[in-house]
């Protein structure tokens, strides 16, 4: 079988000669030379240097050639009982980057936080954390955090206030509103303690509670309520998921609980024996945008949004009215309904191939209960999205996967809460003069309300805006008061993502800025009020179990008794807490334990789980639903026209985080841009509309323009543009303002609710040449076999073939060919990697930036080709630009046994160590970058600027002072200019484990060394651990019935790479695109099995 | 112009090396410097005449990367009842109750690319003196060692030997890999 072609970027698709030239050089462009034009003085010294800087750097404060400085050590005055410095804590605590809830550990190294992890322990995120959640270090230290009250006067002057003074206004303004005429408007807020709060400020103060998010589930729950009766948020069990369909959805890249999703879509991406046979899940997805589920699909499908409703119609049709497997099948009400949605119309409609609609529902039909249909986000609201949920429902309770797959009574979701329509209600009132008071906390309506809400022009006509906010954002600009918040690593609070799973955040450090949480500011104005919080004061609290207390075993206690002690009213919110869990989880959860066990132990884990893991029983569906959400559709039609898609995309999300270099330098999982969001079009549509990638068009929807740069982007549906969300800031901070185009604006309100997708757009060329920063494209496979893809059939066959023998010993410079010369008598650390499981969510790039101090080097310099990332994820296409194949590898250090790096460093300072570690010593390099040169995975790094501030007059040594300075790593050493860089397996765990195991005298354990990649990795993709030990995870993951699926890469260099990859698997029946023409008469162009070009030279 | 500029490069080029050859002679043999402390503690009265072994007041230095000064309650531990009238330990006890520590002069410094781990020296039974020197005989601490990558390595190096049973629990390791245990002397051990 000939192997398909991939394809990095299109240039290199359409064989441009520029790629084939770049092919011959080492680097890209200028990545290695010095860039005229970026010395000194041509730099504008703001944003750009301020992000370099804020990934930088630690003083050096000996260097040499100096008398080194008068330094001071201060030790404490009392030291507190659990520190020792140098010495890490750990603390559970919940991220709240977003509402998802997930659990995280707080590593912290003298008072100060240094990292995040996820909590093992916790349910729905399993140790691992996203990319959000890691970059959420640097929001913390953001020095554009506001450092005090503001008195903002609606844009104009910015004046600090006094905290006293700002609460006094804001108690002014409650006062003299009208009843029901103050509003606190918040994103999704949930945890017990955290809601009782606010239910009892607005009913002490008698204002109304708003809840809206960036992206509100108003479709999801509509329809929830038509199809089942109640309007819930349902929890979806992907690791019980055996087929998943999406319909525009983008459960990984954007879900509202997407590390759990991700977490249980891997455990079935991997190959694993089911009734005996290997087996794994399939996915097929439908969209218009090229989507992080979608790019790991195995078969996808580009289809108009406008598509999707009749597409999960036609589905519908094919199981009850042609297959009739249904007891729907007889139903009067839902025949007529479907009747119009015949598949060979609708795949028509759609151009969908013929016979696709009935031979994926043989396939759900195959998996009945363990299958599971995704309808919806943005890319599907066009205003029917309501309908489409409505019609997934009816679709997965058909293949009776509510109550298996999908669970909504015994623990649903809380995670996303928010309302379009209360939103744009509380927009209306606003506008009509109802609203005396606005209190705005963690939502931002002014950056993500479309321009017809015209927010701006409301809040004039309120009497008083107050936000409580981490910075002053676009809606603190139209504010009268600005109240500062904390971040969730310094205050206090709860969270229930899932009903019954309470989970606890708690702080880690000092509040850096002089702030209140919104909690205590919430208590403050309470108390200011004159009164306490009643319900709290009043409510008995339980003193715990009296028999536990007093010695008794748990065991032979008896139920615990409430004893009711007036609690004196709480002064702060941690007393709250404290008398919230106390009186609702502790008290009604009959626990044996005493309450100060019970808040140690919650506090301990960072989370009291009572949820129900199984799911409830499967709920009825309302057939008169399907009957409503057909009613005003007619026949399909194929779609005419260009249609916009707005979508949110998986690195920036709503945009709420924007301040924050690590996370917009980390590219776009699809794109693979940084730095930017663009207008994505299929380059045949492009062609067409005579446009070229790098072209600024103005985008105009109806009567909202917004001009963005084009990019050409494989895959995407060829009537429809896609624009990502969440970009554009205008107020976040020196280095997200005006970072990208805010698209916001161009969605639509239509009737109650937010569109999306699907609105007419017309492109005007304004002009070409806008960079674009790409990762991808510097480095080409130039037809080596660098990532390996296979069908599961072929796969199953090539099992049962005897292995092939192995080839003869590789060529080295040492030892004439025989047995190198490196042993590894203790440990030999390695690394395997499964290409089914890896999504591409970044999560690892980003943790591995965080744990190793990886400098942001900012646009110009990505598009250099200087990015510092240790750790890629490559991005290669196969098959034609209208919908290709797409598979992904994580690429870091090889760390190889023959390292070419090794061979040619003239100063020894990358050398190989007893344990199979291939060693960077910076102290020794005075980069000369041979090493990268000669490495053929390109994944060293040069220092070509001072990121570190290590110079005294260095480009960032005047921002030297800022609290980012407190998030770098001090158990990785700064790298300064001239420094080559490069993954070192996170040589500083190892150290620690190495400690570790010899003061408990036993030998390092499977298990005890995770690299900050590993760690973080939803899906459990990567795992590293002792190649010596026959019986480690990391040899288990490619022995057995993954050994033909493992491969090095490049190995026929016989560089020996110590990372092994896992053949990707595509589970479908067509066959994977091959390489038509290969045309081997191009330069560069050697057909994949040819001899490589490097092997020669 | 050009000959008259070389002329007085060459002797100029000259001084700039000469200067910059004391300077790193200076740095690195940076022994003997021994700055006056806020509070002139005397090693010699306590870990001298007194006995009072090192690692009770540096108590972390057997579990931290760190050596870590005292903090003021440990001082206290003794000073609340010892020599309280003693105008500097009232000076300590005015610290203590205000809650300000004592900002003490850095003697020993190493550069941040080094990650030097005081447990693991102490727990392999290195004593104190042997990079400190005799701080016991010492009113002002005063470095005496160099610290420089050579006298790490000379340490490293001549420490090979097969450990018996009886020693320390760490020692377990080396019959986990039955070969003698090695101070490692890979790169990694001191620089991540």
């Amino acid at each position: 079988m000939s192997e398909p072609r991939y394809w990095a970027t299109l240039p290199e698709y359409e064989r441009d000669p520029a790629v084939a030239r770049q092919c011959e050089e080492e680097f890209v462009g200028r990545s290695s030379m010095h860039v005229a034009g970026v010395g000194r003085g041509h730099f504008e010294f703001g944003r750009r240097e301020f992000l370099q800087w804020s990934t930088a750097a630690l003083a050096l404060a000996a260097t040499a050639c100096t008398r080194k400085p008068l330094e001071k050590i201060v030790p404490y005055a009392q030291q507190p009982e659990e520190t020792l410095p140098g010495v890490p804590n750990s603390y559970a605590s919940t991220c709240r980057e977003c509402p998802a809830g997930c659990g995280v550990i707080v590593k912290t190294l003298d008072q100060r936080p240094i990292k995040l992890e996820g909590n093992p322990l916790h349910p729905l995120n399993q140790g691992s954390l996203c990319a959000r959640g890691q970059a959420a270090l640097l929001n913390l230290y953001d020095p554009d955090r506001i450092a005090g009250a503001l008195r903002t006067n609606r844009g104009g002057l910015h004046q600090p206030l006094g905290e006293n003074e700002a609460d006094a206004a804001l108690m002014d303004a409650l006062h003299r509103a009208r009843p029901g005429g103050a509003v606190l408007l918040t994103g999704t807020i949930h945890g017990p303690a955290r809601i009782q709060l606010v239910a009892e400020f607005v009913s002490q103060f008698g204002m109304r509670h708003v809840t809206s998010d960036a992206f509100n589930p108003d479709a999801l729950t509509g329809a929830q309520r038509a199809a089942y009766g109640t309007a819930v948020i349902p929890r979806l069990l992907l690791d019980r998921v055996e087929v998943l369909v999406t319909l525009g959805a983008d459960p990984l890249g954007t879900g509202y609980s997407r590390q759990e999703w991700m977490a249980g879509f891997g455990r079935q991406r991997k190959l694993q024996r089911r009734d005996g046979n290997l087996a794994m899940s399939r996915v097929v997805a439908f969209e218009p945008m090229l989507s992080l589920t979608g790019i790991n699909a195995d078969t996808r499908h580009p289809v108009h949004p406008g598509s999707l409703l009749p597409l999960a119609l036609g589905l519908a049709h094919q199981m009850v009215i042609i297959d009739r497997h249904s007891s729907y099948a007889t139903d009067a009400t839902v025949a007529s309904a479907l009747a119009g949605f015949a598949p060979d119309i609708v795949e028509k409609a759609c151009a969908l191939p013929r016979g696709t609609i009935a031979a994926l529902v043989a396939e759900l039909w195959a998996h009945k209960g363990r299958s599971l249909v995704l309808g919806g986000d943005t890319a599907a609201a066009t205003g029917t999205e309501l309908h489409l949920q409505v019609v997934t429902s009816f679709l997965n309770t058909v293949l009776e996967n509510e109550g298996a797959t999908i669970e909504a009574t015994a623990s649903p979701s809380q995670q996303t809460q928010g309302s379009n329509a209360a939103m744009l209600q509380l927009c209306d009132q606003m506008q009509q003069g109802q609203i005396d008071v606005l209190m705005v906390y963690g939502a931002n309506p002014a950056y993500t309300l479309p321009g017809d809400a015209d927010f701006a022009g409301a809040t004039k006509r309120v009497g008083f805006v107050a936000s409580i906010a981490e910075r002053l954002d676009e809606t603190g600009q139209l504010a009268d008061v600005v109240l500062p918040a904390l971040h969730a690593m310094e205050s206090w609070g709860d969270a229930e993502p899932r009903r019954g799973l309470f989970c606890l955040v708690q702080p880690t450090i000092e509040p850096l800025f002089k702030a209140r949480s919104f909690e205590d500011t919430l208590l403050s104005l309470m108390c200011r009020n004159g009164k306490t919080a009643p319900g709290i004061a009043a409510a008995p609290v339980a003193k715990g179990n009296l028999a536990a207390a007093a010695g008794v075993p748990p065991s032979k206690a008896a139920t615990p008794t409430t004893v009711a002690v007036a609690a004196p009213a709480p002064a702060t919110f941690y007393d709250y807490l404290r008398q919230v869990w106390n009186g609702q989880i502790y008290a009604t959860n009959q626990l044996a334990a005493t309450w100060d066990d019970f808040w140690t132990s919650a506090l301990r884990d960072g989370l009291f789980d009572a949820s129900q893991r199984e799911p409830g029983p499967a709920r009825a569906f309302h057939v008169a639903a399907l009957a409503e959400a057909t009613a005003t559709l007619s026949q399909p039609e194929p779609p005419t026209g260009l249609a916009l898609v707005l979508i949110a995309q998986p690195m920036t999300g709503d945009g709420s985080c924007n301040n924050n270099g690590l996370l917009l330098e980390a590219p776009d999982p699809i794109s693979k841009l940084a730095w930017d969001n663009t207008l994505a079009l299929v380059p045949e549509t492009a062609r067409n509309l005579g446009l070229n990638a790098g072209d600024v068009v103005e985008i105009a929807v109806g009567q909202t323009r917004v001009s963005a740069p084009v990019q050409l982007q494989p895959g995407v549906h060829s009537q429809v543009a896609v624009l990502g969300l969440g970009w554009g800031r205008t107020s976040v901070g020196t280095i997200g303002n005006n970072v990208g185009v805010n698209a916001y604006p161009l969605s639509r309100i239509v009737g109650s609710g937010i569109v999306y997708a699907g609105a007419q757009v017309k492109l005007v060329r304004m002009k070409a040449g806008y960079a674009l920063a790409s990762t991808q494209g510097h480095n080409y496979l130039d037809g080596r076999p660098i990532v390996r893809e296979e069908l599961l059939a072929g796969f199953l066959q090539a099992l049962s073939r005897p292995p092939a023998p192995p080839g003869p010993p590789g060529l080295t410079l040492w030892n004439n060919g025989g047995p190198t010369e490196h042993m590894y008598p203790g440990y030999r650390w390695g690394m395997t990697i499964d290409l089914n499981a890896c999504v591409g969510c970044q999560a690892c790039v980003v943790a591995c930036s965080v744990e190793n101090n990886v400098p942001t080097v900012g646009k110009q310099e990505v598009i250099n080709g200087r990015e510092m990332h240790w750790l890629r994820i490559d991005r290669y296409y196969s098959g034609s630009p209208d919908n290709p194949d797409i598979v992904q590898q994580p690429m870091l250090c090889q760390n190889c046994d023959l390292a070419p790096c090794e061979s040619v460093c003239p100063v020894l300072a990358t050398v190989h160590n007893a344990e199979g570690l291939n060693l960077q010593v910076y102290n020794r390099c005075v980069g000369t970058r041979y090493c990268s040169n000669n490495c053929p995975y390109k994944v060293r790094h040069f220092n070509f600027y001072d990121y570190s501030g290590a110079y005294a007059d260095g480009r960032f040594s005047a921002l030297r002072g800022s609290p980012l300075e407190l998030a770098l790593n001090p158990q990785v050493t700064v790298r300064s200019k001239g420094v080559m860089e490069k993954c070192t397996f996170c040589v500083q765990r190892v150290n620690a484990a190495h400690l570790q195991a010899e003061t408990l005298g036993r030998p390092i354990s499977d298990g005890d060394i995770q690299t900050a990649c590993q760690q973080t990795c939803p899906t459990q993709a990567i795992v590293f651990g002792n190649l010596n030990d026959p019986q480690s995870e990391v040899m288990r993951m490619r022995s057995g019935d993954n050994a033909v699926r493992a491969y090095r890469v490049l190995e026929h260099l016989n560089t020996q790479p110590t990372v092994v990859y896992l053949t990707r698997i595509r589970n479908r029946p067509e066959p994977l695109e091959s390489s038509a023409s290969p045309s081997a008469n191009q330069p560069g162009y050697a057909a994949a099995s040819g001899p490589d070009p490097e092997a020669n030279a | 112009m050009g000959l008259t500029t070389r002329a007085w490069k060459l002797p100029a080029a000259t001084v700039a090396v000469v200067i910059c050859v004391a300077i790193i002679v200076r740095v690195n043999g940076n022994t003997g410097y021994s700055p006056v402390q806020p509070i002139p503690f005397s090693h010699q009265l306590h870990a001298g005449d007194h006995h009072i072994p090192c690692l009770y007041c540096h108590a972390g230095a057997q579990r931290s990367p760190e050596a870590p000064i005292p903090a003021l309650n440990v001082c206290m531990g003794c000073h609340a009842v010892v020599a309280t009238g003693k105008p500097d330990i009232e000076k300590l006890t005015a610290a203590y109750r205000a809650a300000t520590p004592i900002q003490w002069v850095r003697v020993y410094d190493l550069p941040q690319f080094v990650k030097f781990n005081h447990g693991m020296h102490v727990d392999a039974g290195v004593a104190c003196q042997t990079c400190h020197g005799e701080v016991q005989d010492m009113t002002r601490v005063r470095q005496v060692r160099q610290f420089t990558m050579g006298q790490c390595m000379d340490c490293h190096r001549n420490n090979n030997y097969l450990p018996k049973p009886s020693e320390k629990p760490y020692r377990a390791l080396a019959h986990y890999h039955g070969h003698p245990v090695n101070a490692p002397y890979d790169c990694n051990i001191c620089h991540a």
